[in-house]
């Protein structure tokens, strides 16, 4: 199924390792020991893919036609690990299990979430930033 | 890849997480859309679950991260309840910020996750200022600051990069680079690339482009 999918890939030989969570994690690894070893700063350039738009509302229609569809198909980082455990010897079954399981946490935690009440009015000011009215205190 | 060394437990495990992200992604998204209860706009990391599954997994609880606009899936990743985080978004009580902050201001302190932020860039000087504080306070934790490609465009890249290889701060800059700056093709708008300018300002640099 792998070659199948890099097979459709026209305009890109090499997948970025943004995408790959098992060489990324080896990469991340190494670096953050290295930090909290040297205590010295350094950079990391991952490149990955926004799938969806880049608010909830936007409908991408700057970014070309099909162009997301294609990523999600040949590049999504769960499609790609799910492969790699296939090939490793998990079911799929298994795996789509794990993907249930995360939903369902998710859709309790909406229902959570839709009945809890609104803050109290009268907290309204705590932990908000506030420098005072402008109208007593000129800075 | 070699399959034979592919350790799958560490798989599964980062499977969990990037499932999880996404699922919460999706479910914010159907709370937003569907029956309207998030407040504000949200940013979706659906396709990037991959860079926060994998760089916060090395970290402790006690090291620091900070992120952008987009930050559902590092403030899952380094711990945050769910509920909580949800709750946040719908302005509730119980919200991790209180119900006052929403999605772009999502933080959880208890696990070290300093906020999303709404400024793009602006979070890689509050992390440089972090990590300063550590060394100060002589600390072995660090911070790992994460901001997207239109941020390498920014002020702050330049003077938190700077200030953070002057004074040898524990710190790991991350760019998430989607290719877009919202609705912009960023390398229409990048002079150079993102890689050198870390370089330049003497930053050991990894590219993870894969081979």
């Amino acid at each position: 199924m792998l070659r199948i999918a890099r097979a459709r890939l026209d305009f890109r030989q090499r997948l970025p390792m943004g995408n790959d969570v098992t060489a990324l994690a080896d990469t991340a690894a190494e670096i953050t020991a290295r930090i909290r070893q040297t205590g010295k700063p350094e950079f990391l350039h991952a490149v990955t893919y926004r799938l969806d738009g880049h608010t909830y509302f936007d409908p991408a229609t700057y970014r070309p036609a099909g162009e997301s569809d294609a990523q999600r198909e040949t590049d999504c980082p769960i499609m790609r690990l799910k492969q790699a455990l296939m090939a490793a010897g998990q079911t799929e079954a298994d795996l789509n299990s794990i993907e249930r399981d995360a939903m369902s946490e998710m859709r309790k935690a909406l229902d959570l979430a839709r009945d809890a009440a609104w803050p109290a009015d009268d907290t309204a000011f705590l932990d908000v930033q506030d420098i005072g009215s402008p109208l007593e205190e000129a800075f | 890849m070699n399959l034979r060394n592919f350790d799958v437990q560490a798989g599964l495990d980062r499977l969990r997480m990037m499932a999880r992200i996404r699922a919460f992604e999706e479910t914010a998204r159907h709370a937003a859309i569907d029956e309207e209860l998030v407040l504000g706009a949200i940013h979706l990391s659906i396709g990037q679950e991959a860079v926060a599954a994998a760089v916060i997994e090395p970290l402790r609880k006690d090291d620091y991260i900070l992120s952008t606009h987009r930050g559902h899936g590092h403030t899952l990743a380094k711990g945050a309840d769910a509920t909580a985080m949800m709750k946040e978004l719908l302005g509730r009580e119980g919200g991790c910020c209180g119900g006052k902050g929403g999605s772009m201001h999502i933080a959880d302190f208890g696990v070290r996750m300093l906020g999303a932020n709404g400024v793009v860039g602006a979070n890689i000087t509050i992390a440089a200022g972090a990590a300063h504080g550590i060394k100060l306070l002589g600390g072995d934790q660090i911070v790992v600051c994460f901001f997207g490609d239109g941020a390498a465009n920014r002020g702050p890249f330049l003077e938190g990069l700077n200030w953070a290889g002057v004074f040898d701060l524990p710190i790991l800059f991350v760019c998430e680079d989607n290719r877009y700056s919202a609705s912009t093709l960023t390398s229409d708008m990048t002079s150079g690339n993102v890689a050198d300018r870390a370089r330049s300002l003497g930053l050991p640099t990894t590219v993870a482009d894969g081979q």
